[in-house]
């Protein structure tokens, strides 16, 4: 892809000040998303990864902060500089997010057609008429049995699966460029999971789009996406495509989410999890966030925050195993990681 | 349908049986009765009391008065009053208008008015206007209705010169006054007890729709509404007002106890000519058949009330329709 | 932290309550030592034609009335009844909503449509005109009388309250534990009394308010406590004949009456938002 690239995020800082302190929510994340492209952003819950998606669109305020530093840049204009009327303008337009529970992000007291339909009276000056016309035709995009009938019912009357098509069907009305999908799967039957993600991936081709597929489930990302980034700690710690990140990982993270699914076939006496727990936001282990739980980590880990290194061409990984390779032969994975840090 | 339709009629009727049971037990328990008290102040002959009783049928047991009430009452005729000699439903008739238009008129700028208040708070969450208006409608929610109807007849009765001082029109108007001409009289008549009414009834109204509007406003649905990139005001509007109005209008609905309540303290203080006034002289001069009259139509209002909330509520949150 | 010295700690934050636990205890000093604060008796009778009708003055804060007396002495006079009534009515409301909700909330389905059917009726009448026409029982009314009326008919909403309080709590895993050991329903009660207990103190203070204003409703119209007893309400009576020529009469007590309630508001308000930080703002009990 020689293009200009449609989403750009630069130094993606997000801070929430509470009680306990102040939480470093994202710290720095550099993340590229090409036209037409799917892109994947797996981590565990408390990495930072919906926050992402919410400073895209600059929804954390007044709660978070978003860095000064920080850029969004779609397609060259950096939207964290918007003026709030033009940024109204790129939401729901140009940028489209769906969240993780299909119903929450549904108005239970009016009709899904109404929600689906303002949306495109916002964007697009179009009659009342033709904004349902368009919301139907949208339901059927998605799927939906009798879409004129479903239009007029309510959140409450949908099933689960049902509900996402809809937030899908809102989301695409104005055709964006880019759909931020938040766990667009994890609230849902296993077996509605792959259906939606057909449709979205079907959608994607039809319309064109790029999609940021942001999930926990590296399963979700294997089949759908091109590239991945993993994120741990506010920070993206490894990038690579997918087939490459799935293959060949390179940070101890993604070897430990990645040996953490049981295979059918395989004999294990027990589970490989991923030794230690997420560190609370509000208190990063210093050096490399993850050496608590590394099974190779050594006093440079622990001292030195490694910045992300090129291991190969489109391969980046936030380790200094990428300029140590050899320490990785003197300890094996599977094996306890040293004690973790100040637990 | 009709099953909702039966449940809420027998709802209604059993808050008007109630109502005038409560007051019918009551009202009999009381020592002394309104034949006797007139007697024993005219010195009457006893046997004239006793014909008296027996005429007015307070001579037979309680159940079966009771009865004769209830049986009387569904065909329409409410009895007559002891005191003032004239049927119940014509007093009724010529008072109830007087005492709607009043509380009708405080719900309606009540309603309106905490709204709004409610509104701008939930806008402006935290800062120094919500702290205000919070306050001020604290004060007014701690405020004593009939002191504060005082107050202000003081100050704009008098003081100001600028409104009435009571009663429901001025007297000695001219009888050919055109109706344009008496309705803004009684208007005039009407601006200071209604305000005295709604100032209170607001306060109520923008409390807990402050709370319902914070809350919804914190629901994940809204954040949605905006990441479509709806205006502020749509989103405010539209969505949360919407989502949260369901249990104002229940509360507003309900709230028609407290107004029948606050309308005898209220037209006792400006002379308003109502129910209310009505019913506490009824009281005092323990006259049944009107204490039953208005016990009746408290019961009826308030059934409907309830009913219009009900309503009220199924439309506005279709998670309500049964 | 314990749940009860974090509550503690959020009320003491919460500026507006605290100013209103500050203003309700000056209130409760003022009712105790009223005999001894007030600088006249509450009935004298002072100078009957030079000190009728006199406007505030240094000597007499508040004024006087048309009998003579010092109106800011039967103010603080005034205090003891509308404090009194107060507390104990609602106290006794509480008594009975805590004994209902729970009685709802663990007798079983049956118990709890008939007792909450009854709520809901009892609910329509308006406890003005209910108590008003009760208090025509007496020929001169006593307080406990008073107190009595206002409990019986302050504690319909409150045990709603308490009864989903308790449904709630019933669904959770250390009732169900207390069954599985074999816990009676009286047991079970007694568990729960300090969970709903949050509910009930809350409801009281708020209710102590509407009850003094309730108070002050009656003796307006002339159905409360029997003078010479000075109430708030009383005084506003006879001020309102007087309103024109001598406003303090009434301005007086109302003012006592505003301060008073809004004190009580504001310690509720601070309660509920310390014992249950979940309903942020969520409006009226």
């Amino acid at each position: 892809m020689s293009e200009a690239p449609l989403l750009e995020l630069r130094d993606l800082r997000v801070t929430y000040t509470g009680p306990d302190g102040t939480a470093r929510a994202v710290d720095g994340v550099d993340l590229v998303v090409g036209a037409g492209e799917t892109v994947g952003l797996v981590g565990e819950s408390g990495c930072g990864k919906s926050v992402t998606a919410l400073a895209i669109l600059r929804l954390v305020e007044p709660d978070g902060h978003v860095g000064l530093g920080s850029s969004v840049r779609l397609e060259g204009r950096d939207l964290l500089a918007l003026p709030l009327k033009e940024l109204r303008h790129v939401r729901g337009n140009h940028v489209a997010l769906i969240f993780q529970e299909p119903g929450a992000a549904l108005n239970p007291v009016l009709t899904v057609g109404a929600q689906i339909a303002e949306t495109v009276r916002e964007h697009q000056k179009v009659s009342k008429s033709d904004a349902w016309a368009r919301t139907v035709e949208m339901l059927t995009l998605v799927g939906i049995p009798e879409p004129e009938v479903r239009a007029r019912h309510y959140a409450h009357q949908l099933s689960g699966g049902m509900r996402q098509r809809v937030l899908i069907a809102m989301a695409l009305a104005c055709k964006p460029r880019l759909l931020i999908a938040d766990e667009p799967t994890t609230a849902l039957d296993v077996t509605i999971q792959a259906e939606i993600l057909e449709l979205l991936a079907d959608l994607q081709r039809r319309l064109g789009m790029a999609v940021l597929l942001i999930t926990h489930n590296l399963g979700v990302v294997a089949g759908h996406t091109r590239r991945t980034a993993v994120m741990y700690a506010g920070q993206i710690v490894e990038e690579a495509t997918t087939g490459e990140l799935f293959a060949r990982p390179a940070h101890p993270y993604t070897e430990g989410l990645l040996a953490a699914v049981p295979r059918l076939g395989e004999r294990r006496e027990r589970l490989a999890a991923i030794p230690g727990q997420v560190p609370p936001a509000t208190a990063w282990p210093t050096g490399c966030r993850f050496h608590p739980r590394c099974p190779y980590a050594w006093d440079k880990c622990r001292g030195e925050m490694p910045p992300l290194l090129d291991l190969a061409p489109g391969h980046k990984a936030r380790c200094w195993l990428v300029q140590e390779p050899v320490r990785r032969t003197e300890r094996g994975p599977g094996r306890t990681a040293a004690p973790p840090h100040g637990t | 349908m009709t099953g909702f339709a039966v449940r809420r009629l027998g709802a209604a009727l059993v808050t008007v049986l109630a109502a005038v049971t409560v007051s019918f037990t009551l009202a009999h328990l009381a020592p002394g009765t309104p034949i006797i008290g007139d007697a024993e102040r005219l010195r009457a002959d006893p046997a004239v009391v006793a014909r008296l009783q027996a005429q007015f049928g307070l001579d037979r047991p309680l159940p079966e008065q009771y009865a004769r009430y209830l049986a009387n009452a569904a065909r329409g005729n409410l009895g007559e009053s002891f005191v003032l000699r004239r049927s119940v439903s014509s007093l009724l008739a010529e008072r109830l208008p007087n005492t709607l238009m009043l509380a009708g008129a405080a719900v309606a700028a009540s309603f309106g008015l905490g709204l709004l208040v409610a509104l701008l708070q939930a806008r402006a969450a935290g800062t120094w206007l919500d702290g205000l208006l919070g306050a001020a409608t604290l004060v007014f929610y701690s405020m004593p209705a009939f002191w504060l109807g005082l107050v202000l007849l003081i100050v704009f009765g008098q003081t100001l010169g600028w409104l009435p001082l009571g009663g429901m029109t001025a007297p000695g108007a001219p009888d050919d006054a055109s109706t344009a001409a008496r309705a803004l009289d009684v208007l005039r008549h009407l601006v200071l007890p209604a305000a005295t009414l709604a100032l209170v009834q607001t306060a109520v109204v923008a409390r807990y729709q402050r709370g319902a509007l914070v809350d919804t406003l914190g629901e994940p649905y809204i954040r949605a509404a905006r990441a479509r990139g709806l205006a502020e005001r749509v989103v405010l509007l539209r969505h949360a007002l919407r989502a949260s109005l369901a249990p104002v209008v229940t509360l507003a609905g309900m709230s028609v106890p407290a107004l029948l309540a606050g309308s005898v303290l209220v037209e006792t203080v400006f002379g308003w000519p109502g129910m209310g006034r009505l019913t506490h002289d009824a009281i005092q001069t323990r006259d049944y058949n009107l204490i039953f009259g208005a016990a009746l139509t408290a019961g009826v209002l308030v059934a409907l009330g309830n009913l219009a909330a009900d309503l009220a509520t199924a439309a506005l949150d279709p998670r309500h329709r049964a | 932290m314990t749940p009860g010295a974090a509550a503690w700690r959020r009320f003491r934050r919460h500026r507006p309550a605290v100013l209103g636990a500050g203003l309700a205890a000056l209130v409760t000093v003022a009712t105790l030592a009223a005999p001894v604060l007030a600088p006249h008796g509450p009935t004298a009778i002072l100078d009957p034609i030079a000190l009728q009708l006199r406007p505030p003055s240094p000597a007499h804060p508040l004024g006087t009335d048309a009998l003579s007396r010092d109106v800011y002495s039967r103010v603080l006079h005034g205090a003891r009844v509308s404090l009194t009534v107060g507390v104990a009515a609602a106290a006794l409301a509480t008594i009975v909503a805590g004994a209902v909700g729970l009685a709802a909330g663990l007798l079983g389905p049956r118990t709890d449509a008939a007792l909450m059917r009854s709520v809901d009726v009892l609910l329509a009448l308006p406890r003005l005109l209910v108590v008003m026409t009760a208090v025509a029982l007496w020929e001169s009314l006593p307080l406990a009388a008073l107190v009595g009326l206002l409990g019986a008919t302050g504690w319909f909403a409150l045990s709603r309250l308490v009864r989903s309080r308790v449904r709630e709590l019933a669904a959770a895993d250390f009732v169900t534990a207390a069954v599985a050991l074999g816990a009676d329903r009286l047991r079970l009660a007694r568990h729960l009394l300090p969970h709903v207990g949050a509910t009930l103190v809350v409801g009281a203070t708020l209710d102590v308010g509407n009850i003094i204003l309730l108070e002050a409703g009656l003796s307006f119209l002339g159905l409360g406590v029997a003078p010479p007893t000075p109430t708030w309400g009383g005084m506003i009576l006879e001020g309102r004949s007087l309103m024109f020529n001598a406003p303090w009469v009434a301005l007086g007590p109302g003012v006592a009456l505003l301060l008073t309630v809004l004190a009580f508001n504001l310690v509720g308000d601070g309660l509920r938002d310390a014992l249950d930080p979940r309903h942020r703002g969520a409006g009226l009990a």
